[in-house]
């Protein structure tokens, strides 16, 4: 009987919080971002993906660059305003380069105010993604992959901005 | 004219070939009639001949291109990981070899500043579009201008719609290309198929595994062994990639029997070169009046052979049929088969997801 009820218990936890999740996921801007639906592989990048996430949960942009690749280079400025204009974190994952290197172009391109990381490519090949750039937002436990360079700014900023003010 | 591109990937060849040659300790197979010796533009100005490079060294080779819009491919960039976890003596033995598709775009001059990125050591290789078709050829690799509409958007990994809808405008040529890595040894002869999907360790070991095989050869040769050690040592392994890739068999064949005989058996092993978990469903051939496959199993001191169904064959790992293990059994020869023929036989499999797929492979008489 007392299994019973710590059953129901669960069910009814379970229930309102997959409720509580659908209002706070409800956006009414439609993703520019592929929504990745593999609950389980989901859990795994997730977990790899924590050291990239800021500790308070917000919506995060992840983006993986190199120095070499020329459209990486040109959207950077573009992630910088989009961090600013939507309150969005901007973390970028460098992927291979040397220190100097990176910081040389961030000055180079005023956006050395956005977090920065140097990774080889275990999360970037996790996520199966095979060319740069690209980019991951994660929202809750929602991944989402845009995959080359970042087009139409606009439905971009509505949409980041939509996720962080849920 | 500055031409933009809009690149596309695609796994063309899809040869995952992880990592069951290492945990087996069998050497890599040789994967005949992919790759060769061919000639073009190195990015240093110069004329380039493969074999000069491969002679000393063990290759990384891949094709792609520099003038990216809007996606870059990786390859470069796994290969520069791969190289930085080998010790510097390896390094010295090691070469990374970028063969472009574009090369109108990638001329020597920009493929050198593009590779400077990555490593002093690598290098470009451009040339005429002939040259690089050939090339392409060669490895059996593949690019289309998607506008030829010769490659079906299904297949295409990740990009939206969008832009692939745009193909007739003119943002330029929507290509997609093979990203393979050939991993090629110091003869020439590629031994395995690798993507940047693969675990970088796990490609660090099979150059390695390369560069001890060179470093077998030059010590057998300066200690000049008896030649027969060599010649066993470096038994050229049958190795027939099959035609959509997705399996390779390796050192297949059927022992020669007596005449009129109603059993034959053909072994070898069967690799999986697919990403996904495979089944070995059946197999069929003109020549025989059916085929099973049997593993020999013993049971109080009795071997008997039980047919078996449904036979899985994990992802890059192989099925060894050998004398006393897994075999076909090939019932009823309708005719004669002598030492040296020739038997086409059909393998048919079904992946993971259920797609059912057949490869023929020819079994020597041995």
């Amino acid at each position: 009987m007392t299994q019973l009820k710590f059953s129901i218990k669960v069910i009814l936890l379970s229930l309102s919080i997959i409720t509580f999740h659908n209002i706070a996921s409800e956006c009414v801007v439609a993703p520019p971002f592929v929504l990745l639906d593999k609950a389980e592989e989901n859990a795994i990048s997730l977990q790899s993906m924590q050291p990239y996430l800021p500790e308070n949960d917000t919506p995060t942009l992840i983006n993986f660059w190199a120095v070499w690749c020329a459209p990486c280079r040109t959207e950077l400025p573009l992630l910088n305003k989009l961090g600013n204009d939507t309150g969005t974190t901007i973390q970028l994952v460098n992927i291979g380069d040397d220190a100097d290197k990176v910081s040389k172009l961030l000055t180079e391109l005023e956006v050395d105010g956005l977090p920065s990381i140097l990774a080889d490519s275990t999360l970037f090949s996790e996520l199966d993604l095979i060319g740069l750039p690209a980019s991951v937002v994660v929202d809750d436990s929602d991944i989402y992959v845009g995959f080359g360079k970042l087009k139409d700014e606009k439905a971009l900023s509505n949409w980041l901005a939509c996720l962080q003010s849920n | 004219m500055l031409r933009t591109f809009v690149f596309v990937f695609l796994f063309l060849i899809s040869g995952f070939n992880a990592n069951a040659q290492q945990t087996n300790n069998t050497p890599l197979p040789i994967l005949s009639g992919v790759g060769g010796d061919f000639i073009g533009l190195g990015s240093d100005g110069k004329p380039f001949t493969f074999s000069d490079y491969y002679s000393d060294n063990i290759i990384m080779l891949f094709f792609g291109y520099t003038n990216c819009a809007d996606v870059c491919p990786f390859t470069l960039g796994y290969l520069k990981q791969v190289y930085n976890l080998l010790s510097a003596e390896e390094q010295q033995q090691v070469k990374v070899v970028f063969v472009t598709i574009d090369p109108e775009y990638d001329t020597p001059e920009h493929l050198d500043e593009f590779v400077k990125f990555f490593n002093d050591n690598f290098i470009g290789v451009t040339g005429t579009k002939q040259q690089i078709d050939d090339i392409v050829a060669l490895f059996q690799a593949n690019y289309y201008k998607l506008s030829d509409n010769k490659v079906q958007t299904k297949n295409i990994r990740r990009v939206n719609e969008k832009e692939v809808d745009n193909k007739d405008t003119d943002e330029g040529d929507l290509y997609s290309h093979t990203v393979n890595v050939y991993l090629i040894d110091n003869q020439g002869r590629t031994r395995s198929l690798d993507f940047t999907g693969t675990d970088k360790s796990i490609l660090v070991t099979k150059v390695r595994s390369l560069l001890a095989e060179k470093k077998g050869d030059k010590v057998q040769t300066e200690n000049n062994i008896d030649n027969n050690q060599v010649a066993q040592q470096h038994e050229v392994t049958t190795t027939t990639l099959s035609s959509s890739n997705k399996i390779t068999v390796q050192n297949h064949y059927i022992p020669a029997a007596p005449p009129n005989t109603r059993m034959m058996a053909g072994f070898g092993n069967i690799v999986n070169n697919t990403s996904g978990a495979i089944y070995f469903i059946s197999a069929e051939s003109d020549a025989f009046a059916n085929i099973e496959l049997h593993a020999t199993e013993v049971s109080n001191g009795n071997a008997k052979m039980v047919k078996q169904e449904n036979t899985l064959i994990k992802a890059g790992d192989f099925l060894a049929m050998q004398p006393g293990s897994y075999h076909l059994m090939l019932i009823k020869p309708k005719s004669p088969l002598k030492q040296d023929d020739n038997v086409n036989i059909t393998l048919h499999f079904s992946s993971e997801s259920g797609e059912n797929f057949s490869e023929a492979i020819e079994f020597t008489v041995k």
